[in-house]
């Protein structure tokens, strides 16, 4: 008996751990009855079907081998752990309030996914990675240019001159569109106190003298060096500074 | 009959505004755009506007994101016929004789026939909106939450026959679906749940979020992995009409298709790309010594499957606007749309919102004529954006993606998800998982559940309260037939031999 279907094999496990860390997560909230169900009811059970499903999936991937087995690739899949830990760890342990705790996880697993040989999928989720990072700080104009250049280098038939006109073409046109034309709430230029707020610790929004230093450097850094910023956007911004997002509607 | 007239009266009165005819047009140039463009299809592209709609009038934002739908498939044709890459999902098949029409010289006739055949279609598929929409809402009234939790079962075992591969798991990634569908606060009780005391996710994730990561995103690392090559016929797209025999040989297989895609559409689970797999099929083995043979060429092999599309697109809109459930992930995020501007989708509104109702079905039928217009004529125009290379193309895809994911909330939180969710998305295709019914059971989980604790509350924690209700159970025993059915071996090997179609 080996693996005679690796994609069955990997599919069906990855449908076996998700449904078993939701019957596991499920378990902390009320089950309540059938005729009254509570908030882990549904999600327990609809868990259990999951994994009992995924089972399957799983163990028909076994069975009599002939020749070779095409092989499915796993480093997606190692790449999603890797977020997902980096994430919730770095919000776990106070580095940063949520939205720096995922930037943190995506971008860092971005980076690691140039290095593994998953370079068009590093380089396209890490400069959306960097856009919603960014956006807020800088803007809409500077961000789609960041956007275009480092997703073009993703392409094999990357040019500079035709990259140079086109990013400049989308950034202007990405303002006329959405923030004249449209006319949506969108930040469009470097918000200076916003960028002390992402990087700096301690600031208060009245106290941005000190922190003129160091914006123009972590804004220096961006362009080129994803890696830098992980460890910056970490800086533990007083819990509710980058919660300043408009309330979700 | 005189109602129905009535009412088409009304649904016209409000489409041929200056405004809804603009939007109208808006959407089917749109469409066409993003149907003619690999790599980008109907999901993207309306995730990508829902927010933009939010400025609109209701009337005319639905317009405009109907018309981006059924206009990306007259457009999906096009690149099918001149480049063999299928510019839109369901126009997979065309390729197969369309391509070859084109390499015989016969491209002229390959995309008049394909949008002739939707026009006829789209025309049909229309009326019976049109005529359907109002019994079924009727029927829909009668639904208590049981009928509508046996129905929705009904709906995602449905989408199992949509996606290819394997069946559970099909059923593996809706369920999945369903569970990221209840991230965030609990309805009934304000517990948080699976939100790891994120406030972010105290809303549940953001649907445009999935559907740009796991679409979007994912679709456009898979094509800069694979180098393309890329032979367009251009200089040969002559004899932009149909010549009449072949109108009289493609005629039974528009008429056949427009049919099979029109039933199909209305089902849940249905929608454009089974009903073209569906007529492909059928013309296969209906036409008797065909020639040229499908495959080298054959007319009815892009007549039929064309027509059955834009039939079933069309029809595919019954579902949501009569029962409020969206039969595939198109549908879902018009149900997004209509949230947006506080309509609840569902039998009420036909009643609540006529105006609304009727001049979408109304808008449809001019948006068809329009798209012949835009598709024959203009067929120089598409041929001249399909020479723009992908690596331009690309990086304006993923900005307008980003500035619309961004603008929906003004929330960084769900740009940065959406990466995840790209590389969630890229292990699916990895492991051959179709995530378009994770989709549908992401829009369908909190619906499910509501419904579901409803009836049981109401049935005092009986479950054979599914079994007991006759319209319950009947779309519970549709289910498990339509389950029986694609399980058998027999048919399990023919829908791997459809799927897989050279």
């Amino acid at each position: 008996m080996r693996i005679k279907d690796q994609k069955d094999f990997y599919a069906g496990l990855m449908f076996i751990i998700f449904g078993v860390l939701t019957m596991w997560l499920s378990q902390s909230y009320n089950m309540g009855t059938a005729a009254r169900m509570g908030p882990g009811y549904f999600p327990f059970w609809l868990g259990g079907v999951l994994a009992a499903l995924g089972a399957i999936v799983f163990f028909k991937s076994f069975g009599h081998v002939e020749g070779t087995v095409e092989k499915a690739s796993t480093k997606s899949s190692v790449i999603f752990i890797l977020m997902m830990v980096l994430s919730l760890g770095a919000g776990a342990i106070g580095l940063a309030g949520p939205n720096g705790a995922l930037a943190i996880g995506t971008i860092a697993g971005c980076v690691v996914a140039i290095f593994v040989g998953e370079r068009s999928m590093g380089l396209i989720l890490g400069s959306v990675g960097l856009f919603g990072l960014f956006i807020k700080a800088i803007g809409v104009v500077i961000c789609t240019l960041g956007l275009v250049w480092i997703a073009a280098i993703a392409s094999h038939e990357f040019k500079w001159k035709e990259t140079a006109i086109s990013s400049t073409v989308l950034a202007i046109m990405a303002w006329a569109i959405f923030v004249k034309g449209l006319g949506l709430q969108m930040p469009t230029w470097v918000d200076t106190g916003e960028l002390q707020r992402m990087f700096i610790t301690d600031v208060k929004t009245d106290a941005p003298a000190d922190a003129n230093t160091d914006a123009p450097k972590a804004d220096a850094s961006k362009a080129d060096a994803p890696k830098a910023d992980a460890p910056k956007a970490d800086a533990p911004a007083t819990t509710d500074a980058p919660k300043s997002d408009a309330p979700k509607q | 009959m005189g109602a129905l007239i009535d009412n088409l009266h009304l649904g016209f009165t409000t489409a041929v505004t200056f405004q809804n005819l603009l939007y109208c047009f808006f959407g089917c140039l749109l469409g066409t755009l993003i149907g003619v463009l690999p790599g980008i299809g109907p999901i993207a592209t309306i995730a990508m506007l829902l927010p933009a709609t939010y400025a609109l009038p209701p009337v005319a934002a639905l317009i405009m994101l109907a018309g981006i739908y059924y206009g990306a498939q007259y457009g999906g044709s096009t690149t099918a016929i001149l480049v063999n890459l299928p510019g839109e999902s369901s126009s997979v098949v065309t390729m197969i004789d369309g391509y070859q029409m084109a390499r015989k010289g016969r491209a002229g006739a390959a995309l008049s026939v394909a949008a002739i055949g939707s026009f006829i279609a789209g025309c049909f598929g229309t009326l019976i909106l049109a005529g359907f929409a109002a019994p079924l809402a009727e029927l829909a009234f009668k639904f208590g939450p049981a009928e509508y939790f046996s129905l929705m079962v009904l709906g995602l075992i449905g989408a199992v026959v949509l996606a290819s591969g394997s069946i559970v798991k099909a059923i593996c990634m809706i369920v999945l679906g369903l569970l990221l569908g209840l991230v965030g606060t609990d309805v009934n009780t304000g517990t948080s749940r699976f939100a790891f005391g994120i406030p972010e996710l105290s809303d549940g994730i953001g649907f445009i979020s999935v559907a740009m990561g796991l679409f979007g995103f994912a679709e456009i690392i898979v094509n800069l992995d694979m180098k393309e090559d890329r032979e367009v016929f251009t200089s040969k797209v002559k004899g932009l009409w149909l010549s009449w025999p072949d109108f009289k040989e493609s005629i039974g297989a528009i008429l056949r298709g427009t049919f099979i895609g029109s039933a199909l559409g209305i089902l849940p689970g249905g929608g454009a790309l089974l009903a073209s797999f569906a007529s492909y099929t059928v013309e296969k083995k209906f036409t008797k010594n065909p020639t040229p043979r499908f495959g080298e060429g054959q007319i009815r092999g892009v007549a039929g499957p064309e027509s059955a599309n834009n039939a079933g697109a069309q029809t595919s809109f019954i579902p949501l606007l009569t029962l409020g459930i969206p039969p595939n992930a198109v549908m879902a995020l018009m149900v997004g749309a209509m949230t947006i501007h506080n309509i609840q989708p569902g039998p009420q509104v036909m009643s609540s919102n006529p105006s609304l109702f009727w001049g979408m079905i109304a808008s449809m039928w001019i948006g068809n004529l329009m798209l012949v217009v835009l598709n024959l004529p203009l067929i120089g125009m598409w041929v001249q954006l399909l020479k723009v290379p992908y690596r331009m193309l690309y990086p304006a895809i993923l900005v307008f993606c980003c500035i619309g994911v961004f603008s929906v909330n003004n929330n960084s939180f769900d740009v940065l998800i959406t990466v995840l969710f790209g590389v969630l998305g890229m292990s699916f295709i990895k492991y051959a998982a179709e995530p378009a019914p994770l989709l549908l059971g992401f829009i369908l989980g909190p619906m499910m559940e509501e419904n579901l604790r409803r009836a049981m509350l109401l049935s005092r924690g009986d479950p054979t309260v599914f079994f007991t209700r006759p319209l319950s159970l009947t779309m519970l025993l549709m289910a498990a037939a339509l389950l029986a059915i694609i399980a058998l071996p027999q048919i399990a090997k023919r829908r791997e031999e459809t799927f897989v179609e050279d």
